[in-house]
């Protein structure tokens, strides 16, 4: 299964945890692979699974079955220690700027972190990590209450960056940002991962903003990849109709997305279905075997796969 | 008699934080016709919300208009109290939704209760922190709604298959997007005449969102509501804003058409933020950002609050607010370049 | 700096007076208590029994005709440094079983807290009693260290809690998965990011706590689970003076006073305490 230049792949993922009526599955049985110096977005609703996906990846919460390998080695039953040198090698860019820094340490200990050293002795190299990311090094000294909403993704990203990674997960680095400053921090991220031939796992519910920053996009539905090929194919020849329905929603710039044909109705019975597939309920195309039978990948053309029965 | 539902006129509304305080808005003109939708575009510090929550009352205790009018329909809402703000709310009147429902639903109450007590005209006990109370106040004697077969119907009319399922939940237990709707529900009842949404999407996902503004365009065209959509997304706004104004900084840079906006943007600041979304159905090449950062209206820079961020700033951008100036038709544009 | 400051200021200041004050006055007795006074605690002296408060007698004479402030000063030795001794005990328990509890949750975390519950159903007071009858009157200069002893217990799952709750608060941050993220271990993470987000809190609450066990002590001190007589103790001799109330009211009420003012030292320390170090939030004005 390992191509020879894939950083990251998963084979057969999945991941569940507990909540109150029982078990609520996250990833379901997901398999896909990372070339490197990509960048694969995944993009999916609040529920579907793709920031637990990055979290997988990065060994942060644990797999009930599946592998991950990691640069041909397979990660999957590794131990925290055995771990430790390999997460320097991957790192990940968190959502929130506001709860991802402790407020009780300064800037200067934030982005050191990574080096497991007191930060006054490698504080050279933060300041460097700091100004390849556009920030005054002198910040060092600061505290995180003291800078902006994009100042403090920028610190994320430095701290990211600091142990040179070769793959980074960005679970929606620029959600939280005004619409100014998130162009601001795209952009530095796109020259960074040329500087730097990063891989990047870019987890996002816009699709604009997928298809600006990746190659390729993943989409995950209820935890499960429905769709994946090159970004271009996904958004121009959408082929499962969640797909399409994502496309049709997102309003176009200079161009009014057709608000008024929109169905309302967008309720979701895939809860009281055992088997089949689970977009079942609201989707338009919908046969009988597609409530019995749940669809695998296929592959269409060049790369790009669907899970869905009106290609099988 | 007039086409204008509200206008606002030369408002402005400080902000007090410890000793200090600031203009969160400044000199502020605006009208919205009836039966229109105008959007309010803005990012962080440019007002834009403060500006929602004035014309209905609900400015947080530190901060008050310092000066203007807020005239609905023939009453300028700025100078009444706020005891008797109730009066214009609700029924026929003016109604918010905002960006997370859960602060406007009680938790402790059935979503049942909450919708019948607000169309029944039914004061809960605990109203005081429920829309009832905020909203609504004492409303109309007169019944919004006869009975719960309404209810049930408005539901529908927002999305939900199982409306009898969804009623007898507590807020805790719908999604954020089921909220919205219920929130969009309870204006299909109330039939404002004008509708403020700040962000309301915001925390939605995609697919939601699109419903969402297409519940709002059927209250315009169905119950001629006024909307007031706020929001810091240009492009979605533009969907379906009869105009947009855009804020910066606590003024308005600039107003025209949905279209004229996105097509022609006259403004740097306007320019920059259409240029910088991403947009998937251009091709190639990178989206150009606009250098630095929002302002802190505690530290608003001299004459054009964009003025540090701009590259075609002059001198005169430096020490003069720019004035808003009408070009060409409904397109108005507040910038030294054009004065 | 506005007056809501000052007023904080204020507690905290009075409340350190206070508490330093009878530190020094502590000390000095534990040192040489004839810089402070000429009599002797223990000195039976019945000709001078009962001789209300004058310039030869701050506080007046007791039944017995011992000076009761000297009585006084001496009892701060006990008084005084016990509850530290107490405080410190059951947090230190306290905080361990709740970052345990709190950090790494699941059955740890049910067993421990099962736990706590237990020892939260003990009243103090029927714990010290008990303790006492059981040792019965053979090893009366222990009987101290054990009332102790059972406050500390009685008092350990509240601090268990406090430091739970706060972890579990914290445990769910960003910044505690970007440590992981980092390659900390549990002990570094706790240690880097969990300890500072307790000093606070704990320094508030103790400081707190000081002025409940102060009363609870004494009150343990007044039903003779303290110090064997005749070492003075002011909680005992708030007892012993009940009988010659309401005439000679001084040697009750006295001791009693001086329980009241150290507790309140530590209150409004404690209130000074957390208004400062509460989290100024500032206020978001969402423009």
């Amino acid at each position: 299964m390992s191509h020879a230049t894939s950083i990251v792949e998963i084979e057969n993922l999945r991941v569940s945890y507990k909540v109150r009526e029982g078990k609520k599955i996250a990833i379901d049985n997901v398999t896909l692979s990372i070339t490197k110096g990509e960048t694969l977005a995944v993009l999916g609703e609040s529920g579907s699974g793709k920031t637990t996906l990055g979290l997988a990846i990065l060994k942060l919460v644990k797999v009930d079955e599946g592998k991950i390998y990691f640069k041909g080695n397979d990660i999957t039953n590794l131990k925290e220690k055995e771990m430790r040198e390999i997460r320097k090698l991957m790192q990940l860019v968190p959502q929130d700027p506001y709860s991802s820094m402790n407020p009780k340490l300064r800037i200067k200990d934030i982005v050191g972190e990574p080096l497991l050293a007191n930060p006054d002795h490698v504080i050279d190299k933060i300041r460097n990590s700091l100004e390849q990311v556009g920030l005054d090094p002198s910040i060092t000294e600061r505290y995180p209450y003291e800078l902006s909403g994009g100042q403090r993704q920028r610190v994320l990203i430095a701290r990211a960056l600091i142990s040179n990674p070769e793959f980074i997960v960005l679970d929606e680095p620029t959600s939280n940002l005004d619409v100014s400053i998130q162009a601001q921090i795209l952009n530095l991220l796109l020259d960074l991962q040329i500087q730097k031939n990063l891989t990047y796992l870019f987890i996002t519910h816009n699709i604009s903003v997928a298809k600006y920053m990746a190659d390729r996009i993943a989409i995950l539905y209820h935890g499960k990849l429905v769709e994946i090929g090159k970004s271009k194919n996904v958004i121009m020849k959408p082929l499962h109709p969640y797909t399409t329905k994502l496309i049709e929603a997102v309003p176009l710039n200079g161009y009014k997305a057709n608000i008024r044909e929109f169905e309302i109705s967008e309720i979701d019975d895939s809860k009281n279905q055992s088997k089949g597939c689970s977009y079942f309920s609201r989707c338009p195309f919908a046969k009988d075997i597609c409530k019995v039978k749940e669809p695998q990948l296929i592959t269409i053309d060049n790369d790009h796969m669907v899970a869905c029965h009106l290609y099988t | 008699m007039s086409n204008k539902l509200l206008s606002l006129e030369n408002l402005w509304i400080t902000y007090y934080k410890g000793n200090k305080s600031a203009y969160a808005v400044r000199g502020v003109s605006l009208e919205v016709n009836y039966n229109q939708v105008v959007g309010i575009v803005g990012e962080s510090g440019s007002g834009k919300s403060t500006l929602g929550h004035s014309i209905i009352g609900l400015l947080p205790n530190n901060a008050k208009v310092e000066k203007g009018k807020i005239i609905f329909e023939e009453t300028d809402l700025a100078k009444i109290n706020k005891s008797d703000f109730y009066r214009f709310r609700g029924k026929r009147g003016i109604f918010m939704i905002f960006q997370d429902p859960m602060t406007s639903l009680n938790p402790t109450i059935k979503v049942k209760e909450q919708l019948v007590e607000i169309i029944k005209n039914r004061p809960n006990e605990n109203s005081v922190n429920t829309l009832s109370h905020w909203f609504i106040g004492k409303v109309n004697k007169s019944e919004i709604v006869r009975d719960e077969k309404q209810l049930i119907e408005s539901l529908k009319k927002v999305g939900f298959r199982n409306p009898d399922e969804i009623l007898d939940k507590y807020p805790h237990q719908l999604s954020g997007g089921e909220r919205q709707r219920i929130m969009i529900a309870m204006a299909y009842l109330l039939k404002p005449k004008l509708l403020i949404a700040d962000e309301p999407t915001t925390a939605l996902d995609v697919i939601t969102q699109a419903q969402v503004l297409k519940m709002l365009l059927e209250l315009k065209e169905e119950y001629k509501s006024s909307i007031i959509f706020i929001s810091h997304d240009i492009t979605l706004v533009s969907q379906i804003s009869d105009k947009v104004i855009v804020m910066y900084g606590g003024i308005v840079m600039e107003e025209a058409s949905s279209e004229e906006i996105l097509k022609n943007p006259l403004n740097p600041y306007t320019k920059g933020l259409v240029a910088s979304i991403p947009n998937y159905f251009k091709g190639k090449g990178k989206i150009s950002s606009i250098p630095g950062f929002p302002p802190n209206i505690f530290e608003l820079p001299q004459g054009c609050p964009f003025n540090p961020r701009c590259n075609l700033a002059m001198s005169v951008c430096k020490s003069q607010l720019p004035k808003l100036k009408s070009i060409g038709e409904s397109h108005s544009v507040a910038c030294h370049l054009y004065s | 700096m506005n007056l809501k400051d000052i007023t904080k200021n204020m507690n905290l200041t009075v409340g350190l007076i206070i508490i330093l004050s009878f530190l020094v006055l502590t000390i000095i007795s534990t040192a040489d208590l004839h810089i402070l006074t000429p009599y002797n605690p223990n000195q039976l002296n019945f000709s001078q029994a009962n001789l209300p408060p004058s310039s030869n007698h701050v506080f007046g004479t007791d039944q017995e005709g011992r000076d009761v402030f000297t009585r006084s000063l001496t009892a701060l030795r006990i008084d005084f440094s016990i509850p530290f001794l107490i405080v410190g005990i059951s947090m230190l328990i306290g905080t361990i079983i709740g970052i345990l509890s709190g950090y790494f949750g699941g059955l740890l975390d049910e067993a421990l807290m099962r736990i706590t519950d237990i020892f939260l159903a003990f009243p103090g007071i029927l714990l010290a009693l008990a303790i006492s009858e059981i040792l019965g009157s053979t090893h009366l200069s222990l009987r101290l260290y054990l009332s102790a002893l059972a406050l500390a217990i009685v008092n350990w799952p509240i601090y268990a809690r406090l430091v739970r709750a706060q972890i579990l608060q914290v445990k769910n941050m960003q910044y505690i998965t970007l440590a992981k993220v980092a390659g900390l271990n549990n002990f570094q993470i706790i240690k880097k990011h969990i300890i500072p987000h307790l000093v606070s809190l704990l320094l508030v609450y103790t400081t707190l706590d000081m002025g409940t066990i102060i009363l609870n002590y004494s009150i343990l001190a007044f039903f003779g689970l303290g110090a064997p007589p005749p070492t003075p103790e002011l909680g005992r001799m708030v007892y012993d003076g009940l009988s010659a109330l309401p005439q000679n009211w001084w040697s009750s009420i006295f001791p009693a006073i001086i329980i009241t003012l150290m507790a309140l030292g530590y209150s409004l320390a404690g209130d000074g305490l957390r208004d400062i170090l509460d989290p100024r939030l500032g206020e978001r004005t969402n423009v």
